[in-house]
């Protein structure tokens, strides 16, 4: 800690919006929804068209997975993109609104759409916030490395 | 509280405010976290109800754990009221 930092430091630190104390941040909470998407999306190609009670029913569990997937996919992107980042990433980084938005349209297409590639390009561009994150961490000791 | 509050601003609080007049709505007031006592959280006032609890909610309504989840807290669960930002510098001023 600096000798600024130790003299403007406060005395006391109070939390403002979320249950644990700020801070603890990694996209690594997206990757994982995002790979449930693309899971999901491959599960529901593989099952094909039939319409027996029992596919109907497994076919409507992926879709009500991936919805649910792809919807926690955007919210932890947003926490990142509206929490994480601050004006001076934005200036070491000019892209990071449209990399965001994309990504976020992407979680949208997957909830409308079974589309594998669409699921594909979700991990990618998570995988691209993966890498402006930890650059911005000053670390590069963090792969991108997927579950699934 | 974004946008009033980002994390790790660092403000200035008048820890009397509330020794001298009863909240009021608008005021980003800090409070003892009801159901973690040792933890303190600043939250705007939303309301005083009747009986003189205060309603504190969160200005990032999305993400915001307030008195929506745990209730309007006693007038003496206020701690002091956020005045001033001191840090960082681009956004020195008083917290609105």
């Amino acid at each position: 800690m600096s000798l600024l930092d130790r003299i403007l430091r406060p005395s006391l630190t109070a939390s403002a919006h979320c249950d644990g104390p700020c801070g603890v941040y990694d996209p690594a909470s997206a990757r994982i929804a995002a790979e449930a998407v693309l899971s999901m999306a491959k599960k529901l190609v593989d099952l094909g068209d039939g319409n027996d009670l029992a596919t109907e029913n497994t076919r409507s569990r992926f879709i009500a997975i991936k919805e649910e997937q792809a919807q926690l996919a955007k919210q932890e992107l947003l926490i990142l993109w509206t929490d994480y980042f601050k004006p001076p990433h934005l200036e070491a980084n000019p892209g990071i609104h449209d990399t965001f938005w994309n990504a976020a349209k992407l979680c949208s297409q997957n909830k409308v759409e079974v589309n594998v590639d669409a699921a594909q390009a979700l991990v990618d561009a998570i995988g691209e916030i993966h890498n402006i994150f930890w650059a911005s961490k000053s670390r590069d000791d963090v792969p991108f490395y997927t579950a699934g | 509280m974004t946008p009033a509050l980002a994390a790790g601003d660092y403000v200035v609080v008048d820890k009397l405010a509330y020794s001298r007049r009863l909240p009021e709505p608008g005021d980003i007031a800090l409070a003892r976290d009801p159901r973690e006592p040792s933890r303190v959280i600043a939250k705007r006032v939303a309301a005083l109800e009747p009986g003189g609890a205060v309603v504190l909610l969160g200005d990032n309504r999305d993400e915001s754990t307030d008195s929506r989840t745990f209730g309007p807290l006693p007038p003496d669960a206020l701690t002091g009221r956020v005045l001033w930002r001191y840090w960082p510098p681009a956004r020195f001023g008083p917290v609105r």
